[in-house]
């Protein structure tokens, strides 16, 4: 029994770590990246060079210490971003050699500009501009009434809103963040005025919206580049040909038409960058099943190894809880306090250790089952009723058989509780861990959530839910068969 | 023990306490509750240790390091039996023999040995404590006290949960496998009646201290102090039929 549950963990395990490295391309948690990671996988498909593609593996950080760690070899990054936020004391205007200057000694390189600007811009409803009569950035200053709804990256970063606000005296104004690939609708029914976009987002034209006139020329340019780790050079030459030949290929409006396809149009990023490139599509997206399948496989990998090795550590943790109670104290506010870290940032603080993919989530998953499963090993411990504790002190057993034989038995089913609540816990929480890289039920949420679909947001939602409920069943199942039957019987009277 | 103190943070359980049982006797603690008598038994048992003061057994002063070799030669009785609830009667009675390397076969014999000597329905043995009668619990209790052979048996309000027919009932089941085994007995009761069926010694205590040690006899009729005199009559008696 125990043996075979090993050797299918080892199974799930193993793809972990076997196969030769295939070029990893990753993207960030929007369709430019998105398309723009497919361009670079298929024309590496089309160079003989094998690659696969990590997707919206979340914002610019993360891409980055990715890149930077070794846990992807290229990504598509923006020159602005690049003199705004990732490198320091470097002229917010440098051009590409510069930057390719500055970023060998990182390990880092760069291709030329693929051939398009994305700046950040600042857009409204075009009737209720009109309406206002506002064109220009400046005349925003004129209306203190507007809600300005933005994403929570362009709130945050350098050069994003905290520089533009002072550019243009708008401090004042009301600010709330969104969640981009929210702010179009929410800015085209009205609940906010004005939003950041991109220069080739898709629903511009397709919303209606103006984009305002940057007078104080505050935004710099975004020209968009690949940036790779330098020793794909000499181990992947045929792969960085392949994409220096990108290298001013793709115009604005082509880049805008190709977001439009798969945003407007519900077409696949692998079609899409395909039908740019002109060669066949590679069908790189599996059918319904197997990709539900595949998902599963993933989600449940997180969610077993997880909750396992909690287990491990929770148990025994519990059970100093219980003896030492000073310590017990001291173990439960730390376990108390993982469990408040917001499983966003739990996710994100496991990148600098873990890098991407399976083992930060695994990581973060594995901090938030400790406390479930610690609080009720001690509370079930500890709940056991001083007498019976004593009697079995008093009949001569060492400390040790009486945990086995008394102590652990009167507690399982608290226990066990408390590693079903961890399990349901990590099967929903896990749906966040397609941010890092690690795939399962998240993906489909996070993709439909960017494409606006609520098809593919529920692809991912819905079995997240079935197997919370399967895992309950089997759960109380488990409880079922170890709960020893005198406890039962016990707990009926 | 000698001159063995015991405080719980302000209050004095025990107060420079010195008893000796003699092998093979019968000796009833009374006194009400919170007089220190179920302290006396815990220190015994090396489930507390003195503050002042020492515990000996066979004239060695216990240290921390014998009281597993010395609990298993203890039995040890209290109120609602302390019973494993997650494991059989027999399961119970089991568990220390087996830690001990008895196998399966030996532990049953002396199982049903046991069950007989207290009038014990064999078919018992298998059930939940939480399918036996308080009167069979406190028999399986006893009897997992009584597994091991044990030089002495402490029991602690043994019968105290039970009601009055069962209660008197195991009363002379009790006194007589007290007599039939003539092991060294320590029983706890705060019923002078009850205690002085068990035992021709009585030991009296008040507020963590010995009042009077002595028989029936003595503390009824040369009681040490008034509140001998107090405990002595405050034990009801049936009223007398009116003529």
């Amino acid at each position: 029994m125990m043996r075979t549950w090993l050797i299918g963990l080892v199974l799930l395990l193993l793809p972990a770590w076997a196969g030769a490295q295939p070029v990893r391309i990753g993207s960030k948690q929007f369709t430019e990246s998105v398309i723009l990671g497919e361009v670079a996988r298929v024309s590496a498909r089309e160079a003989g060079v094998d690659a696969v593609h990590k997707r919206e593996l979340g914002g610019t950080s993360i891409l980055w210490s990715a890149l930077r760690h070794g846990d992807i070899d290229v990504y598509s990054e923006y020159t602005g971003t690049l003199t705004h936020e990732l490198l320091k004391d470097v002229a917010p205007d440098a051009d590409i050699a510069t930057l390719r200057q500055r970023l060998a000694p990182l390990g880092i390189g760069i291709t030329d500009s693929l051939g398009f600007d994305n700046t950040y811009a600042i857009g409204m409803r075009d009737d209720r501009a009109a309406q206002l009569g506002i064109r220009r950035m400046s005349d925003l200053l004129a209306h203190p009434e507007l809600r300005f709804g933005f994403s929570n990256e362009f709130m945050d970063r350098g050069d994003g809103w905290p520089g533009l606000s002072a550019r243009y005296g708008l401090s004042g104004a009301k600010v709330s963040g969104l969640d981009h690939a929210l702010s179009y609708r929410a800015v085209a029914s009205g609940a906010v005025d004005v939003i950041d976009l991109y220069s080739t987002d898709a629903e511009i034209p397709y919303y209606h919206l103006r984009t305002l006139d940057d007078d104080r020329h505050y935004f710099p340019r975004y020209e968009a580049v690949y940036l790779y780790r330098l020793e794909l050079e000499r181990s992947a030459p045929a792969f960085i040909a392949a994409l220096r030949k990108l290298a001013g290929r793709i115009d604005e409006n082509a880049m805008r038409q190709m977001n439009a396809r798969v945003k407007l149009q519900g077409a696949k990023e692998s079609m899409v960058a395909a039908e740019f490139l002109g060669v066949r599509t590679d069908g790189g997206d599996a059918g319904f099943w197997s990709r539900l399948l595949q998902r599963s496989m993933e989600h449940v990998k997180l969610v077993i190894v997880s909750l396992g090795l909690a287990v491990l550590l929770a148990i025994p943790l519990g059970v100093l809880a219980a003896r030492l109670r000073r310590l017990g104290q001291v173990v439960l506010a730390l376990t108390g306090i993982l469990q408040t870290v917001p499983s966003l940032a739990m996710f994100v603080f496991m990148i600098p250790l873990f890098g991407i993919g399976t083992w930060p989530a695994v990581a973060a998953l594995f901090f938030y089952s400790l406390l479930p499963i610690v609080r009720n090993t001690h509370a079930g411990l500890v709940g056991i009723a001083p007498e019976v504790r004593e009697s079995a002190a008093a009949l001569g057993l060492p400390p040790g058989v009486r945990l086995r034989e008394v102590e652990l038995p009167m507690a399982t089913r608290s226990i066990l509780a408390g590693i079903k609540t961890a399990a349901v816990i990590n099967v929903g929480t896990a749906t966040l861990a397609a941010l890092i890289g690690a795939g399962g039920y998240g993906q489909p949420i996070l993709t439909g959530i960017r494409l606006d679909d609520i098809g593919l947001i529920l692809e991912g939602a819905v079995p997240a839910a079935l197997l919370a409920l399967v895992v309950q069943g089997v759960f109380e199942l488990v409880e079922r068969r170890l709960t020893p039957r005198g406890l039962r019987i016990e707990a009926r009277q | 023990m000698e001159h063995a103190s015991k405080r719980y943070g302000a209050v004095r359980a025990l107060d420079d306490v010195s008893l000796a049982f003699a092998s093979g006797s019968t000796t009833a603690l009374i006194g009400s509750s919170g007089s220190g008598k179920s302290t006396v038994l815990r220190l015994l048992l090396g489930l507390e240790w003195p503050d002042q003061g020492c515990v000996k057994a066979d004239g060695r002063v216990l240290d921390r390091g014998d009281v597993l070799a010395l609990r298993r030669r203890v039995g040890y009785v209290t109120q609602d039996g302390g019973l494993f609830p997650h494991l059989t009667a027999l399961g119970n009675l089991a568990l220390l023999p087996r830690h001990l390397g008895w196998d399966a076969e030996r532990i049953r014999r002396r199982a049903q040995e046991l069950a007989a000597l207290t009038h014990l329905p064999s078919g018992v043995l298998e059930r939940y404590p939480a399918e036996l009668s308080g009167g069979q619990r406190q028999r399986v209790a006893l009897i997992r006290g009584l597994m091991m052979d044990p030089d002495a048996l402490l029991l602690d309000e043994p019968l105290g949960a039970l009601d009055p027919i069962v209660r008197h009932e195991l009363q002379d089941e009790l006194k007589a496998i007290f007599d039939e085994l003539g092991k060294t007995v320590i029983v706890v009761t705060h019923d002078l009646a009850e205690a002085a069926w068990f035992a021709t010694r009585l030991v009296l205590m008040r507020s963590g201290r010995v009042v009077q040690d002595g028989g029936f006899d003595d503390l009824r009729d040369r009681p040490a102090s008034p509140f001998v005199t107090h405990f002595v009559e405050a034990q009801r008696r049936l009223p007398e039929r009116r003529p």
